[in-house]
């Protein structure tokens, strides 16, 4: 077996003539006005057409369809003639039978020696399997475009901010209403114009929320402040998207909407409490020392028991008073504490006791130390978180017969946590969250009547301590409301 | 002289002829939005969805250079927008001359503009066939040609560095137009150069021209194809010449 080139196999497939001929492509010449003076066998066989046929009786033209002549018109002719040659134009070859297959054409003109063409050399190229690839293609693209526009459309409609930022931290979309806000157009808005109208401490948060969250891969919401047209500062809510997919350019999806609403309407009931609670405050007060002086008074047994059912309610009422007055001073950042040593048996001894008088289905249970144990806190404040939890623990377990009040003494850290606990509906953990949040009432509740204000109180007034309510909830089985306060010294009787 | 390039094409296309007037002329030559070395991002959609957007292009030019008595040659689409711009403001022109011109491609009642609908169609199809090459990263790819260096300019599947989208366009204002009505309030000298075996601009639709349009002449040339400038420069010299003489 010999290794070299077969000498006789090699000469005669580069015989020219076969070359020309029987090539996987067609060959064609043309004149320069296009008609056709010569075409090899595999052209021919192609085409169904035999020489006599196609040879100077038809032109290049001849073998398109309209479409194709138009561009073969304004774009082959003149290409061809200037340039030289055409390269990779892509046309629909027709048969001599009617029917089309798609080609490639490449083309070299052929000049004489005055540099004039004489005649365009041409090589045609089947690309049937290419040419559906290629149409794949093209919907791929018209889809993603028609997709695209969708998006975009959808977008534009929302009356809420949207927008994009991909992984170099540059805004790669903004819709209209982020176009508006910002009075720009979108080549013009960037990070940085954003940035210019937010206020500077939520420029601080959006960063670090922008930074951590980035780099945990987590998304995030956030209030923030942005300076609107008129340049009054508006709230928002920043909801951001982090994207794990490698969607290139995309980083971030989010959107900003207005809260501007939410929170005026907080700050009006703000105002509101703040100042019905001190118009309030005056005239209890005075109804209270009248009704006082009544009941000193000679008046008979009956009229006597209606004052103190009055004065009883007015309790109420002033206790009502204080609540909203203790919000204020909350909201305002004065909540002022009147601290004083006490003892806590006492003072849970006490609550339990008054509070008795208001249940007749529930039975407070009482679990207190052998030893007394001192605090140091606000005593009225104290005794209004105590109030405000066991209410809350009676008016959440109707069907339960009692409520435990537990205070236990933790050595290692030197103090005592009371604890509230009831058997009642519980808390779901949607609202584990906003419980603690003003005029937030959950749902079961909604109608009866309550402002929703009793533990963001309770925890204000524990915060101010230094303390917090923790709260433990099953739901159906009951909820337990803790808290700690430190001990002072470190024995009983001080 | 203006001259005004057709769909296609970019100003580069008048270079064997201009030679021929530059002595006697001041010449003009520029690219419409979308062609040539133009200024993609001066697109505006709406403005370009018909003929009288590239017309006040045309019109625009006349103002900001200041020109009077302007000899305007326009190729293939044009010459319609030439006789568009000459009408609405007639104090710039002297005389028209219309390569291949066709006020309307459309075939209608009575009137043989040499296309049907889906013939239109179907040249849409191969041009975005054809612009599959094109893509965001390609350069205006500017292709050598040793043997003819002055043709160097030129690419190899068009003309221009024409975005799709903005040919597709022009496309459609170009082929879609009717200005027939636009040909009877021509009140300037013009000239149709008519090329034998044009099929975009077919010789009845030449003719119709030359009916139509007050004090128009029609010159039916030799050369065959739609772009008697490229393809037969001399014929083509030589007929505006004599126009002007």
């Amino acid at each position: 077996m010999s290794h070299l080139p077969d000498h006789d196999l090699l000469a005669s497939l580069l015989d020219p003539e076969v070359i020309y001929h029987n090539a996987p492509a067609g060959y064609l010449f043309t004149l320069p006005n296009g008609t056709i003076i010569a075409a090899n066998k595999t052209l021919l066989g192609w085409l169904g057409y035999t020489e006599e046929e196609l040879l100077h009786h038809k032109k290049l033209s001849d073998l398109l369809s309209k479409g194709g002549n138009i561009h073969y018109e304004m774009f082959f002719r003149p290409l061809i003639t200037i340039n030289g040659k055409i390269k990779e134009l892509n046309y629909e070859i027709i048969r001599k039978d009617g029917s089309l297959f798609p080609v490639l054409l490449n083309g070299n003109g052929i000049y004489d020696k005055d540099e004039k063409l004489k005649a365009i050399a041409l090589t045609i190229t089947d690309i049937t399997q290419r040419n559906l690839y290629e149409k794949e293609l093209l919907k791929a693209k018209n889809e993603a475009k028609i997709e695209k526009e969708r998006f975009e459309f959808l977008a534009d409609s929302s009356p809420e901010m949207i927008w994009t930022i991909n992984e170099a931290g540059e805004l790669t979309y903004a819709n209209h209403r982020m176009l508006q806000f910002f009075e720009v157009n979108a080549k013009e808005l960037t990070i940085k114009t954003v940035f210019q109208r937010l206020h500077p401490q939520s420029r601080i948060k959006l960063l670090r929320y922008w930074f951590t969250n980035g780099h945990k891969g987590q998304g995030f919401t956030a209030l923030i402040r942005l300076k609107n047209d008129h340049l009054i500062y508006e709230w928002f809510e920043v909801k951001a998207v982090f994207s794990h997919k490698d969607t290139k350019g995309l980083k971030w999806f989010g959107t900003c909407i207005s809260h501007d609403e939410h929170i005026n309407a907080i700050a009006r009931k703000d105002d509101f409490i703040n100042i019905a609670s001190h118009e309030l405050k005056t005239p209890v007060t005075v109804l209270q020392s009248y009704l006082q002086l009544i009941e000193v008074s000679e008046i008979s047994d009956t009229v006597r028991s209606f004052v103190l059912k009055s004065l009883s309610t007015l309790k109420n009422l002033q206790f009502l008073i204080s609540s909203l007055l203790n919000v204020t001073a909350i909201n305002s950042g004065d909540l002022a504490l009147q601290l004083s040593v006490f003892s806590i048996n006492q003072l849970l001894a006490t609550a339990a006791e008054q509070l008795q008088h208001t249940t007749s289905s529930h039975r407070l249970v009482l679990q207190l130390e052998k030893e007394e144990l001192f605090v140091r806190a606000d005593k009225e404040r104290i005794l209004r978180v105590l109030i405000n939890l066991v209410t809350n623990a009676l008016k959440y377990s109707p069907g339960a017969d009692k409520v435990i009040i537990k205070c236990a003494y933790r050595a290692v850290r030197h103090d005592v946590c009371i604890s509230i606990c009831d058997f009642g509906v519980g808390i779901g953990e949607e609202d584990f969250k906003k419980i603690f949040e003003r005029y937030y009432r959950v749902e079961l509740q909604k109608s009866q009547p309550g402002l929703g204000l009793g533990l963001y109180i309770t925890q204000n007034i524990l915060n101010a301590h230094g303390s917090r309510l923790t709260v433990k909830s099953e739901k159906g089985r009951g909820s337990t409301f803790s808290f700690a306060l430190p001990v002072t010294g470190n024995s009983a009787g001080r | 002289m203006m001259f005004a390039h057709g769909f296609g094409c970019d100003q580069q296309s008048w270079q064997f002829i201009t030679h021929a007037f530059e002595n006697d002329y001041k010449l003009i030559l520029f690219d419409y939005v979308g062609a040539g070395h133009s200024d993609l991002s001066a697109f505006d959609p709406e403005k370009y969805s018909s003929l009288d957007g590239y017309a006040e292009d045309v019109l625009d030019i006349c103002e900001e250079l200041d020109l009077r008595d302007v000899i305007f040659v326009g190729h293939s689409v044009s010459s319609m927008i030439g006789i568009l711009a000459a009408n609405k403001h007639p104090e710039y022109f002297d005389k028209l001359i219309l390569i291949g011109p066709s006020p309307r491609y459309l075939n209608d009642d009575g009137y043989v503009g040499g296309f049907e609908k889906k013939d239109l169609e179907n040249l849409f199809e191969f041009m975005d066939s054809n612009y599959l090459g094109w893509s965001s990263t390609m350069a205006p790819a500017i292709m050598g040609n040793p043997s003819r260096p002055e043709l160097g300019q030129f690419l190899t599947t068009s003309f221009c560095t024409t975005d799709p989208d903005i040919a597709r366009s022009f496309a459609r204002a170009t082929f879609y137009s009717d200005n027939r009505e636009d040909l009877g309030r021509v009140s300037k000298p013009s000239l149709t150069l008519q090329c034998s075996e044009d099929i975009i601009a077919p010789e009845q639709v030449g003719e119709f021209v030359r009916q139509h349009t007050p004090g128009n002449s029609l010159y039916l040339m030799e050369a065959t194809g739609h772009c008697p400038h490229i393809s037969a420069p001399e014929e083509t010299i030589k007929a505006i010449k004599e126009f002007l003489k």
